[in-house]
């Protein structure tokens, strides 16, 4: 009974922190993210486009992430923002993935 | 000289260093405007202001219109509106040549509020954008327009499902609309003194019809490759255009329309971009701007230029060259005697390397070369400091800067020109005894913008 317990809150903490996540992601998205990835300014792959983000989906979360802080193409590093963290930008990509599976 | 730039960096370092804490104290959002619209820091844009990156480019050519954050700012921060300071001190090697009077040297060796100005930067409507600056001249106390650049941007595909992204301009000054940092209202060294010594001659497209002019220009930007701009220029001291010279010295006074065209390649490859191309114009220009009326002189000049940029991590270098030749009939000062040629040639090359660590500490070297046909009636004018007893406008030498950014939208330098020769020799250059070294400076500044 304990365990079923324990069980429980923690997969609740987790589903809160992952709601949280993406709570985040959405609006770093909406504040940064957007400005070129709504019209696709210089070929960034646009929000809901599939086709565009698959092969990007392979290269898996962390490697996106990657290419977001050191920057890629016409992305400045960290999306030009500096002020946001590693977590804040992991949090971005997860929701614009998200968005395109 | 290193002890001369210590003196004068510990002078200009009170003032500054005030300025600087009443910035650094200022509230995090103290960014121009752009940055708030788009969320970013000025580094999105700049390698360091006001070179542009890739992501500046774009932004400049769709129209300074991307970006929705002001919506989310409270006022005044939600309007596009910045601010820029620039206190400077310009010191002159000498100022006490035979013939030398104090009006050569105005301001010199004194510290000065060189520039207040308002700018209005960001998206006026829908696809419609602008970089709007009015300028407080702290050396002449006057008010007047700066730089004036309306944009309308879209995009479409062309070619292969390619992007096009194209634009009208509404501007004041050819070069003004170019994204890259070769052409001259974009290359270093960016800030000038206002009241250093100048060499008696110039090309028209380097800047010479500055605030002089009112143009449209259309422009296309296809698959991140090829940039062109066709744009025409006609004199703002009358009609539609004349805010774009508000409360500026009317120098020069285009007759008819002007054109001036603009065509680049550029290549982005990771870390890397370059860029080659070429830009020019053709001007008929009245002799007295005073009188604008009858015959006039023709200016035909042709350009090329390239850049080299690589940004990686902490480490940016950007390097950069052109050359400027203009073609002169002087058809209307000939007979007037303001000249001694029917025609003559003159050529501008500039080149500068530049290298910044954290967008933070860095600097840069520029060589810079002017060379035509002497001209004893433009240029041997018998003045002292200002004239060329030779009659050759041929002037050379090197300029150094070493700059250090507190924050992103402050740059503080010291700059040493040094000039190898001046209006046609290297010693006694106006027939009085001053020498081309005479005229090095050092130019302490703080540029704020916020």
């Amino acid at each position: 009974m304990k365990v079923a317990l324990v069980g429980t809150i923690a997969l609740i903490e987790v589903l809160i922190a992952g709601q949280a996540a993406a709570a985040q992601g959405k609006e770093i998205y909406a504040k940064v993210c957007s400005v070129c990835h709504v019209a696709g300014v210089a070929n960034a792959p646009k929000l809901n486009d599939k086709a565009a983000w698959a092969s990007r989906i392979k290269q898996g979360n962390d490697a996106l992430a990657a290419s977001v802080i050191k920057g890629k193409g016409a992305m400045p590093p960290r999306a030009g923002n500096a002020s946001l963290s590693d977590t804040d930008i992991k949090a971005a990509v997860e929701y614009m993935i998200d968005q395109a599976r | 000289m290193f002890m001369q730039v210590f003196r004068w960096t510990v002078k200009l370092s009170g003032p500054v260093v005030i300025a600087a804490s009443m910035l650094l104290s200022a509230n995090a959002h103290a960014v121009p405007s752009f940055g708030r619209q788009i969320g970013m820091d000025c580094s999105g844009c700049h390698t360091v202001f006001p070179e542009l990156n890739s992501f500046g480019r774009q932004f400049k050519l769709r129209g300074f219109t991307l970006g929705n954050a002001l919506d989310d700012k409270k006022f005044p921060l939600n309007l596009p509106l910045s601010a820029t300071a620039v206190a400077s001190r310009n010191s002159t090697s000498n100022t006490n040549t035979p013939g030398a009077m104090l009006e050569n040297f105005p301001r010199d060796a004194q510290t000065v509020l060189q520039t207040a100005g308002l700018y209005y930067g960001g998206r006026i409507a829908g696809n419609f954008g602008a970089l709007v600056q009015y300028n407080y001249d702290g050396i002449e106390h006057t008010s007047k327009i700066e730089m004036a650049d309306i944009r309308y941007a879209n995009s479409t595909t062309f070619g292969n499902g390619k992007e096009l992204i194209y634009g009208l301009t509404l501007n004041n000054n050819p070069t003004i609309s170019d994204i890259f940092n070769t052409t001259p209202m974009w290359s270093f060294p960016h800030l000038m003194s206002d009241v250093a010594v100048m060499p008696a001659a110039k090309t028209l497209v380097d800047n010479s019809l500055f605030a002089q002019v009112g143009g449209v220009g259309v422009y296309g930007y296809w698959n991140n490759l090829l940039y062109g701009e066709l744009a025409f220029y006609r004199r703002a001291t009358k009609g539609l255009f004349r805010p774009f010279s508000s409360g500026v010295d009317i120098t020069n006074v285009v007759d008819g329309y002007a054109p001036y065209w603009r065509f680049a390649l550029q290549r982005e490859a990771g870390a890397h971009s370059w860029m080659v191309g070429t830009y020019g114009m053709m001007a008929d220009v009245f002799p007295d701007a005073g009188n604008p009326f009858g015959a006039t002189n023709r200016f035909k000049d042709l350009a090329l230029d390239g850049q080299y940029h690589y940004s990686a991590g902490d480490h940016s270098l950007s390097t950069h060259a052109t050359w400027i030749r203009e073609k002169q009939e002087w058809n209307a000062s000939l007979p007037l005697g303001l000249t001694s040629n029917p025609s003559a040639t003159l050529n501008t090359f500039r080149s500068d390397v530049h290298y910044f660590y954290k967008h933070q500490w860095g600097g840069g070297i520029q060589y810079f070369s002017t060379w035509g046909d002497a001209d004893a009636m433009r240029y041997n004018t018998g003045q002292a400091v200002m004239g060329s007893a030779t009659g050759s406008p041929n002037t050379k030498g090197w300029v150094f800067d070493l700059n250090y950014l507190p924050l992103q939208n402050i740059k503080l330098g010291v700059r040493y020109t040094r000039y190898d020769k001046f209006n046609g020799d290297s010693t006694n250059y106006d027939g009085m005894g001053r020498n081309a070294r005479d005229n090095n400076t050092v130019f302490l500044y703080g540029w704020f913008m916020f």
